[in-house]
């Protein structure tokens, strides 16, 4: 809790989606429930590699990743299997935010270790709630380690 | 009698010999007839009286039997003669004497001796003494006796040859004599037959060749194993074999011919060809090779191999079965020959050439006539080859069709969620903005909404589009390529105005079968997706050409914009696959310029290292060479 109560100054989702549409919808929905976090977007795979290759100041760890599954360049599934075989990465919260309910999809993602596999939902208030939930309980409850290994 | 007085005294008595012809007469004359008696080769004369006292004896003849002239004149046949062969003498010297004149054969010993008994009268026509002539006829009796066993023999095996046999005279062909094997056979008893002719009888079918016959017997003697048909007495005809000799009977001309049926051979003969000609024939009807071979070496093949093999049937026999083999399948050929296997295996065979095909076989064991042979059916299955290749290609190609329609069906329904979340959601917004009076908000929000709602669209159409592709009239077309570029450019002309890119285009390109439609539209994405990413490239240029290719028909599409690192290189084709999220269009052109490729049994692909412009290279198959077409 203690680690939790630190880390709430930062707070830091990143978000990979390539629909600018979706991701300005779920910040809004973030925002609203949860003003102290902070939402890094990046539209691709390959740019979610890239933010979470570098550890300066400016691309700080960050406390969760939502990501979509099909994306350009590098798909969701590659990011994914990325993160978890990377030890300095491998510990991070990875959430599944994406339209594909195909089981072959939930699947893969938790073969890959996927923390948390979530269907976006076409109801407005649905998509509000689930991401209240989802701030509550990866970024208040949940309790990681500190950092990487 | 009176030439024998005449050669005795010369044909003069001497007078006054009345009753007894006196001795001194007698060997008056003996100079005159001793010399003629000493020519008679092989003979004596013997002169006796009444005493049976031997008065002359002379010739040859005498000393051959042992005795001579002197020890014999003068002395008594019971002095002279060994008691036996008095017996034999004594009763035929009285006869004579007693005034018979005959003749007779007795043996001595080992030797036989004609005698000639004449009674010498004297002039009042008593018997003064009895003359002998006595001829050794040995030589005649020995060869006569000859004859006889060898008639006897003939006569046997005439009488128990198995084979109907019978003598005939030449001239008219009357049967002197026929045999028991002749009656049985042909009906007619030996009295029926001799006396008649063959003719009459009917025994030859064809009347005129008897004449023939008997005229060649009679040049060469004989004329052997003539196959003719015989007729017997019933009327049934018979096949045989006939053998003619010329022979001499009692100094007349015959014929002695012996028959031979071969009815029952004939027919199995026969029987035997038509077997053989249904079996040729069946081997002849059916589709496959037939082979029979002995301990590997080739004995027959059907037309079927032959023309499998392109070899003549002739050219098969004695060759060794391995040589139909190819040096691939050798080993597996030997090991089924020798394990007798009879269950059907594949193999390759090969022609004299080297040429290659498949084929199935079937090899059985079997005996013909206590040999043991192979006997091997063989299919030639190269259409059966490919029509299976054919069938795992088109299996092949149905699966991936059907993994690319799954594919397709999940990416649409992801694809098409997408804007509906977009749009529910900002609804969501709006509803709130609006309470909230946040106008700038709200304009946003239903820009948004309205934007989602007309990608939708053009999704939709896209994939419609995508999924017509299959369904084009006239997909068979020639089609020149550079009047397709040519359509292709006029259509984006405005882009290429809006980049003021630099287009390339040779004077010739490939022409290609296919949809002329389909391939505009291939030309047309590939120009627009290449002045599309021309990145910040401030000399854009675009660039068309052919690649000379042994096999197929190659164009490429080079641009000189931002390229597509190797990495994404496949990924550009996939359905929605959009590498930049910003840019326009809905990422079904590529998707769709692919499938279009696939229906003309071509490929596409991209090269780029990621920096430096891309060239997207299309391959056709070869169209085949233009055949005489109407004007």
């Amino acid at each position: 809790m203690s680690h939790a109560s630190e880390s709430r100054s930062e707070q830091l989702v990143l978000h990979v989606e390539d629909n600018g549409d979706h991701a300005d919808l779920v910040k809004r929905c973030l925002s609203r429930h949860r003003p102290e976090s902070r939402i890094v977007r990046v539209e691709d795979g390959e740019a979610a590699l890239e933010y979470l290759s570098r550890s300066d100041a400016a691309t700080p760890r960050p406390l969760l990743i939502l990501l979509d599954l099909r994306l350009p360049k590098v798909d969701g599934i590659d990011v994914l299997r990325a993160v978890k075989t990377t030890p300095e990465l491998a510990t991070i919260p990875v959430v599944v935010l994406t339209t594909s309910d195909s089981e072959s999809d939930v699947a893969r993602a938790y073969e890959h270790h996927v923390n948390s596999y979530l269907v976006k939902p076409d109801d407005f208030l649905v998509l509000d709630s689930m991401m209240k939930d989802l701030g509550d309980y990866w970024l208040d409850w949940n309790v990681q380690p500190a950092g990487g290994p | 009698m009176i030439g024998w007085m005449a050669l005795l005294g010369g044909g003069a008595l001497p007078e006054g010999a009345s009753t007894d012809l006196p001795p001194s007469a007698i060997a008056n004359a003996e100079e005159r007839y001793r010399a003629l008696i000493r020519n008679f080769p092989k003979s004596a004369v013997l002169l006796f009286d009444h005493d049976l006292r031997f008065i002359v004896v002379d010739g040859p003849e005498v000393n051959v039997v042992g005795y001579s002239k002197e020890r014999m004149e003068g002395r008594t046949a019971a002095e002279v003669l060994p008691p036996a062969f008095l017996a034999l003498v004594e009763k035929n010297m009285r006869r004579v004497l007693a005034g018979e004149e005959f003749s007779a054969e007795l043996p001595y010993g080992e030797l036989f001796h004609l005698y000639n008994y004449v009674p010498i009268r004297n002039d009042r026509g008593g018997v003064a003494y009895g003359l002998v002539l006595a001829t050794n006829i040995t030589e005649r009796r020995t060869m006569e006796n000859a004859l006889r066993k060898s008639e006897e023999r003939f006569a046997k095996i005439f009488h128990v040859t198995p084979d109907p046999t019978a003598v005939t005279r030449a001239i008219d062909g009357v049967l002197i004599e026929v045999n028991p094997a002749f009656v049985e056979m042909f009906g007619w008893t030996r009295a029926e037959a001799i006396g008649k002719s063959t003719l009459d009888l009917g025994i030859w079918v064809e009347r005129g060749q008897r004449q023939a016959i008997i005229d060649s017997v009679q040049k060469r003697g004989k004329v052997d194993q003539l196959e003719m048909p015989v007729r017997c007495k019933n009327g049934q005809l018979l096949d045989g074999i006939v053998s003619f000799t010329a022979v001499e009977l009692d100094g007349e001309s015959c014929v002695f011919f012996t028959f031979r049926d071969q009815t029952e051979r004939t027919r199995a003969l026969r029987s035997l060809e038509a077997s053989e000609a249904r079996l040729r024939s069946l081997s002849e009807a059916t589709f496959e090779g037939i082979a029979i071979t002995q301990r590997g070496k080739i004995l027959d093949v059907n037309d079927q191999i032959a023309a499998m093999f392109d070899k003549t049937r002739e050219a098969f026999i004695g060759d060794s079965v391995l040589s139909m083999v190819a040096p691939e399948s050798m080993e597996l050929v030997k090991q089924r020959m020798s394990d007798r296997a009879d269950e059907v295996y594949e193999h390759l065979s090969m022609r004299a050439d080297g040429t290659r095909f498949p084929v199935e076989v079937r090899g059985k064991h079997s005996t013909i006539q206590g040999v043991p042979v192979r006997v091997t059916a063989i299919r030639d299955i190269t259409q059966r080859k490919k029509d299976e290749a054919e069938r795992e290609r088109l299996i092949t190609e149905l699966r991936a069709r059907n993994a690319e329609m799954e594919q397709f069906a999940y990416t649409v329904s992801h694809d098409l969620k997408s804007p509906l979340v977009t749009i529910n959601g900002f609804l969501g917004v709006l509803e709130r903005d609006i309470a909230e009076g946040d106008g700038e908000r709200v304009k946003s929000d239903i820009q948004r909404i309205a934007s989602a709602a007309s990608k939708m669209m053009r999704l939709l159409n896209d994939v419609l589009e995508l999924s017509r592709v299959g369904r084009v009239a006239n997909a068979n077309e020639r089609v020149a390529l550079r009047e397709v570029v040519t359509e292709a450019l006029e259509l984006v002309s405005g882009s290429i105005a809006a980049k003021r890119a630099r287009i390339v285009v040779p004077d010739t390109l490939p022409v290609v079968m296919g949809s002329r439609v389909r391939l505009l539209q291939v030309v047309q994405n590939l120009l627009e997706n290449g002045l599309k990413y021309m990145g910040e490239q401030p000399e854009p240029l675009v660039e068309i050409g052919r690649r000379e290719d042994p096999k197929d028909e190659i164009l490429f599409v080079r641009d000189n914009g931002m390229g597509i690192k190797p990495v994404h290189a496949d990924r550009i084709f996939g359905l929605f696959e959009k590498l930049n999220p910003k840019s326009e269009g809905t990422g079904v052109g590529l998707a769709l310029v692919r499938r279009i490729l696939d229906y003309h049994g071509g490929s596409i692909s991209v090269e780029s290292d990621g920096v430096s412009g891309s060239t997207f290279v299309l391959r056709f198959p070869t169209a085949p060479a233009r055949e005489r077409e109407g004007t």
